[in-house]
C-alpha cells in the first residue's frame, strides 16, 4: 500500500522534473531570439546584400547592371575622391588621437591629485562635450570660427592680433585644424575618464613602494602610471582607429550652410573637399549629390577593409610588443 | 607645505582655465541666444541680452516641439526594446548550456567588430521596400540589436547573478521566463539603468540613419531639425541658435545629473575587461 502511494507520487513529480529540463532546454534559445531575429534581418542581411550592390551599376529604381568588381576598380585607381577621403581621415586621425590620449593621461593624473580642488566639476564639464548632439557641435563650431561673425575672429580682432576675420572654414589647412580641435575638444574628456578609472585601479602599494625608494612624481608617472594604463591605452588607440573612420556628423554639419555667410560653406567635404571624411564620401556618393548605389556599397566595403587593415596592423603592433614586454 | 599650497593653487587654476575653454562654445551659445539677431553679428555678445523669450516664441512659432516628440519616441522605444533584446540574450549566453551558445556568443563579438554603414546602402534599399521610410521604425527596431548591448549584460550578468540564485529559483517551482522577470531582473538593476543611459544618447545623437530615412518636416528628430533650421528660420541668426540650446541643454543637464551611471557604464568594460 504504501509503496504505491510513493510511487504514485514519484511518477507525476518525474514528468514534471523531465517537462522542467525539456524547458530548460528550449528556453535560451527563445532568448536569442529577439537579437538574433533582428540583427539578422537589419545588420547581417543588409551586409551581404550590399556586397551584391557593390556588384553592380544602380541608381537605386529600376534595373541594375552587373558590372563584376568595376566599382572597386574605380574607387582605388581612377575616383578621386575615395582615396583622399579615406587620406583625409588618416590625417584626423594622425592628430586628434596623439593628443586625446597624451593629454587624457595628463588630465587624469592631474584629476586624481589630492592637491586639486573642485575635481568633480572639472570632470563633469570636460566630459559635457561628449554628450552633446554631435550635430550641435558642428553648429557650435561653425558659429565660433565663422568668417565675419564668429567669436574667435571677434576677439582676435579685437585684442589687435589679426586686422580682418580669417576665413577658417573656407581654407582647407585651416579647415582640417578646426575640425581637429573639435574632435579633440569631444573626445579629451571622454578618454581622461577612462585612464581616470584606470588610475584609481593601480594598487596603492606601488606608489608606497616607489616612495620608500624616494621616486619623484615624475619617476612614479613614467615608471608606474603609464605601464599599469598599457590597456586602457591599447584599447582606447584601437576604438579610436574604428571611430575614427566613422567620423561624419561634425564635419559635416561644420561646413553645411548653416551661419548665413560662411565661406566654403555647402560644398560637399569642405573646400577642395579637404574635409571630405570616408563616411561622407559614402553618403555623398549614395544619397547625397549622387544617387551611384552600386559605387556607394564599394565605397563600404572599401572602407570596410582599410578598417579591418588599420586596426589589424595596430593590434599586431600591441602583441609584439606584449610578448617584448614579457621577454 | 608652502610650495605644496602653490602647486595646489596652479594645478586647480590650470584645471579651471581649461573647463572654461571646454565650456566657452556653450556659454556663447546661450548668450547668443538671448541676443536680437542684428546684434549678434554686430557686437561680442559675451554678456547676456533681453530677447530671450522673443526667440523662444519665434521657434515654438516654428514647432520645435515635434523634433522633440519624434526625438522622444525614438529614443524611449529604441532604449526599451534594445534593453529587453540584450537582457534576454545576455542572460541566456551567461546562465545556460547550450548547443551552439559558444558560436553564438563569438558571432556577437564579431558583430561588435563591425562597423553598420557596411551594410548602409542595402539597408536604405530594405528600408524602402518594406515602407519603412518617413516613419521613426528605422530608429527604433535596428537599433536593438547591438553586439555591445548583449556582451555587456552577459558579462555582467555573469558576474553578479549567483548560479544558486536561479537553481533556488527553480527548486520552488518557478518558470523560466518566471526566475528571469524575479529573480535576475533584481540583481542587475544598476547594468540595465548604465546601458539605458548609453542606449539613449546613442539614439539621441543619431544622425546618418535620419539623415537618409527622414525627409518630411513632420518626422524629423532633434539633430535633423537642428540642420534643417535654416529653411524654418530663415536668416534668423538668434532663433537658430535658440533652437539649438533647447536641442541640447535639456540633455546635457540631464546627462550631467546622471554621469556617475554613465560614465561606470562607458569605462566598466575596458577597465575590468
Amino acid at each position: 500500500m504504501s509503496g504505491d502511494i510513493k510511487s504514485a507520487g514519484k511518477k507525476p513529480a518525474l514528468t514534471v522534473r523531465m517537462k522542467k529540463i525539456q524547458g530548460k532546454h528550449v528556453w535560451p534559445y527563445i532568448f536569442v531570439l529577439p537579437f538574433f531575429v533582428i540583427y539578422l534581418a537589419f545588420n547581417f542581411y543588409p551586409i551581404i546584400y550590399s556586397f551584391v550592390i557593390s556588384l553592380t551599376e544602380w541608381s537605386g529604381f529600376g534595373e541594375s547592371k552587373f558590372v563584376g568588381f568595376a566599382n572597386y576598380v574605380n574607387i582605388f585607381t581612377k575616383d578621386p575622391y575615395f582615396l583622399k577621403s579615406i587620406g583625409n581621415t588618416l590625417i584626423f586621425m594622425a592628430f586628434d588621437i596623439p593628443i586625446v590620449i597624451i593629454g587624457g593621461i595628463l588630465l587624469a593624473a592631474i584629476l586624481n591629485s589630492s592637491l586639486l580642488k573642485g575635481s568633480s566639476f572639472l570632470r563633469l564639464a570636460t566630459f559635457s562635450p561628449y554628450i552633446t548632439i554631435p550635430v550641435a557641435i558642428g553648429v557650435l563650431f561653425s558659429l565660433l570660427f565663422d568668417w565675419n561673425s564668429g567669436m574667435i575672429n571677434k576677439i582676435l580682432v579685437g585684442v589687435g592680433a589679426i586686422d580682418s576675420g580669417i576665413n577658417f572654414l573656407g581654407v582647407p589647412a585651416l579647415m582640417r585644424v578646426v575640425i581637429i580641435l573639435m574632435i579633440c575638444w569631444k573626445y579629451l574628456g571622454y578618454h581622461m575618464i577612462f585612464f581616470n578609472a584606470g588610475i584609481l585601479g593601480i594598487p596603492t602599494e606601488l606608489y608606497e613602494a616607489a616612495d620608500v625608494d624616494g621616486a619623484s612624481g615624475f619617476t612614479k608617472f613614467t615608471r608606474i602610471t603609464i605601464p599599469m594604463l598599457r590597456p586602457i591605452i591599447e584599447f582606447l588607440i584601437i576604438m579610436n582607429i574604428i571611430w575614427g573612420f566613422q567620423l561624419f556628423d561634425e564635419p559635416k554639419v561644420l561646413l553645411s550652410p548653416w551661419t548665413s555667410a560662411s565661406g566654403g560653406a555647402g560644398t560637399v567635404g569642405g573646400s577642395k573637399r579637404a574635409a571630405l571624411t570616408a563616411i561622407w564620401n559614402l553618403y555623398d556618393t549614395t544619397f547625397g549629390t549622387q544617387m551611384q548605389y552600386g559605387k556607394g556599397a564599394a565605397i563600404a566595403y572599401g572602407l570596410f577593409i582599410f578598417i579591418s587593415v588599420f586596426s589589424g596592423v595596430a593590434l599586431l603592433i600591441i602583441n609584439r610588443n606584449k610578448r617584448k614586454g614579457e621577454i | 607645505m608652502k610650495t605644496k599650497k602653490m602647486k595646489s593653487i596652479v594645478l586647480t587654476l590650470f584645471m579651471f582655465v581649461l573647463a572654461l575653454v571646454v565650456l566657452f562654445p556653450f556659454y556663447t551659445m546661450i548668450m547668443m541666444s538671448t541676443h536680437y539677431s542684428e546684434n549678434i553679428y554686430k557686437g561680442l555678445p559675451l554678456l547676456p541680452g533681453g530677447y530671450f523669450m522673443e526667440n523662444l516664441k519665434t521657434v515654438f512659432n516654428a514647432h520645435f516641439e515635434i523634433f522633440y516628440k519624434n526625438s522622444l519616441i525614438v529614443s524611449v522605444g529604441a532604449t526599451i526594446l534594445s534593453l529587453a533584446v540584450s537582457t534576454l540574450c545576455g542572460y541566456a549566453l551567461s546562465k545556460y548550456k547550450f548547443k551552439g551558445a559558444n558560436f553564438l556568443f563569438k558571432f556577437i563579438l564579431v558583430t561588435m567588430m563591425v562597423p553598420t554603414q557596411l551594410g548602409l546602402v542595402a539597408f536604405v534599399v530594405e528600408m524602402k521596400k518594406i515602407g519603412w521610410m518617413n516613419t521613426l521604425l528605422p530608429l527604433i527596431i535596428p537599433p536593438a540589436a547591438t553586439g555591445f548591448g548583449v556582451y555587456w549584460m552577459r558579462n555582467y550578468i555573469a558576474g553578479a547573478l549567483p548560479d544558486e540564485l536561479i537553481e533556488s529559483g527553480r527548486i520552488d517551482g518557478a518558470r523560466e521566463p518566471g526566475i528571469l522577470v524575479k529573480i535576475a531582473l533584481p540583481c542587475i538593476k544598476p547594468a540595465i539603468f548604465s546601458l539605458a543611459l548609453m542606449n539613449f544618447v546613442t539614439n539621441w545623437n543619431s544622425f546618418l540613419v535620419p539623415l537618409i530615412v527622414l525627409n518630411k518636416t513632420e518626422t524629423y528628430t532633434v539633430p535633423i531639425g537642428i540642420i534643417n533650421l535654416n529653411s524654418a528660420y530663415r536668416n534668423d541668426l538668434a532663433a537658430k541658435i535658440t533652437a539649438l540650446v533647447l536641442g541640447t541643454v535639456p540633455l546635457l543637464i540631464l546627462f550631467t545629473a546622471t554621469s556617475k551611471s554613465f560614465i561606470r557604464g562607458i569605462t566598466m568594460g575596458a577597465v575590468k575587461g
